[in-house]
């Protein structure tokens, strides 16, 4: 049996982690953790070592941006997927810079998720 | 002067009770399922299926049937089929009053056109007093957003009833609002409700029961259903290549502290899930 890639959940929101969950089940993920801003991720990226990150853009505290920016230093070959309803353009390419593999946009449009999640991980 | 749906009007004019109204809802609701629905009531699609193109819905802002299409899951003809049986089954709110016995033709007919000069009346006001405003463009386009999307976030209508008074602002136990930097400029966008209009619009939103939405939850959706109106509204407001600066949703100030600035405007709304109030600035 092939195990399904797993996936680190990082959003302030806990009702955007609820639904993007039930999103990337469909899609064929597994969640292994979740994060509720940017500190957490870099934690649990240690910890879980997930095959994927999803994260939120904007957040208080460490945003996504810095968060990222972390987990590369730590593991440059972190494949981490930016989220966000409210990213500026400028935003969303220097993440890309940086080393995000891609960019999702909220509200999640599930056809997207599955060919960009999978494309992340392939 | 207060733009109000049917049933409310109704009610707060006495024509028909909570009861009433409660008992009609329940049968329109019944008698206007959604394309999703129906087509897992007639075995076209499964369940995760619908879902998937409810979330489409959100993100795109089209069309089940064409969504539906789109990926192949339903074809031409069984659309057909299916947009006919919820045309065919749809019943408007004051033919069930009358079919209910709550209320007969004749009154409804008479009620029908109060109900209309009310809302006339409401919408010159509500157009008289956001005209000059500097903010009345980005209200009207807020408004706009909110009419085409509450469906799809909050599975219900809404439309705007009139500029949101000290009262309106007052009776708000939670608001929620989003804030982006341009420049010298600032867009904000904030909705204030009753904790139960929010644990609505979050069971709503979420495709949960009531039992599995607490309040800290209901809070926390009210913040991302701000952030993906504020997420339109930018889209439709400034440039592609625009450089700003977005905040998380905030929700330490109350409806009334976001109106009291001059740079704000605030709206009475009126939705099936509860009156909420639109802050826009």
């Amino acid at each position: 049996m092939t195990s399904r890639p797993t996936v680190l959940l990082c959003d302030d929101s806990r009702a955007l982690r609820m639904l993007a969950a039930r999103q990337l089940a469909d899609c064929g993920f597994e969640v292994v953790g979740e994060a509720g801003n940017g500190h957490e991720a870099v934690n649990q990226y240690q910890a879980l070592h997930p095959d994927l990150v999803l994260m939120d853009l904007v957040m208080p505290e460490c945003d996504g941006k810095q968060a990222l920016s972390r987990i590369l230093a730590q593991d440059p070959a972190a494949r981490v997927v930016i989220l966000s309803s409210l990213g500026a353009q400028s935003d969303i390419e220097e993440c890309l810079k940086l080393g995000a593999r891609s960019y999702l946009q909220k509200p999640i449009d599930p056809e997207v998720m599955d060919r960009v999640l999978h494309e992340a991980v392939a | 002067m207060a733009a109000k749906f049917l049933g409310q009007f109704l009610l707060e004019r006495g024509t028909i009770t909570s009861a009433q109204l409660l008992a009609a809802l329940d049968a329109q609701r019944a008698s206007n399922p959604l394309l999703g629905e129906l087509a897992v009531h007639h075995r076209m699609l499964d369940a995760a299926q619908a879902r998937r193109i409810n979330e489409r819905q959100r993100a795109e802002d089209r069309r089940f049937g064409d969504i539906a299409l789109e990926m192949g899951l339903l074809d031409a003809g069984q659309l057909d089929v299916l947009l006919t049986a919820q045309k065919k089954g749809r019943k408007l709110f004051g033919q069930i009053l009358v079919e209910q016995g709550a209320v007969s033709a004749e009154l409804l007919d008479a009620e029908l056109v109060a109900h209309r000069r009310d809302l006339d009346e409401a919408n010159h006001a509500l157009a008289l007093g956001i005209a000059g405003h500097t903010l009345a463009d980005m209200a009207t386009s807020t408004i706009r957003v909110c009419n085409r999307l509450f469906p799809r976030l909050a599975g219900s209508q809404c439309q705007a009833s009139g500029i949101a008074d000290d009262a309106v602002l007052d009776a708000c136990d939670v608001t929620a609002h989003v804030r982006i930097d341009a420049g010298a400029e600032s867009l904000l966008v904030g909705v204030g409700c009753s904790r139960a209009t929010a644990r609505a619009m979050a069971c709503s939103l979420l495709s949960i029961t009531p039992e599995e939405c607490d309040e800290e939850l209901a809070v926390d959706a009210l913040g991302e259903l701000v952030n993906v109106l504020m997420g339109y509204v930018v889209r439709d407001t400034l440039a592609e290549d625009a450089s700003y600066r977005a905040h998380p949703p905030s929700t330490a100030l109350s409806a009334a502290d976001l109106a009291s600035s001059r740079s704000t405007l605030a709206l009475s709304m009126a939705s099936q899930r509860g009156d909420f109030v639109l802050i826009v600035g």
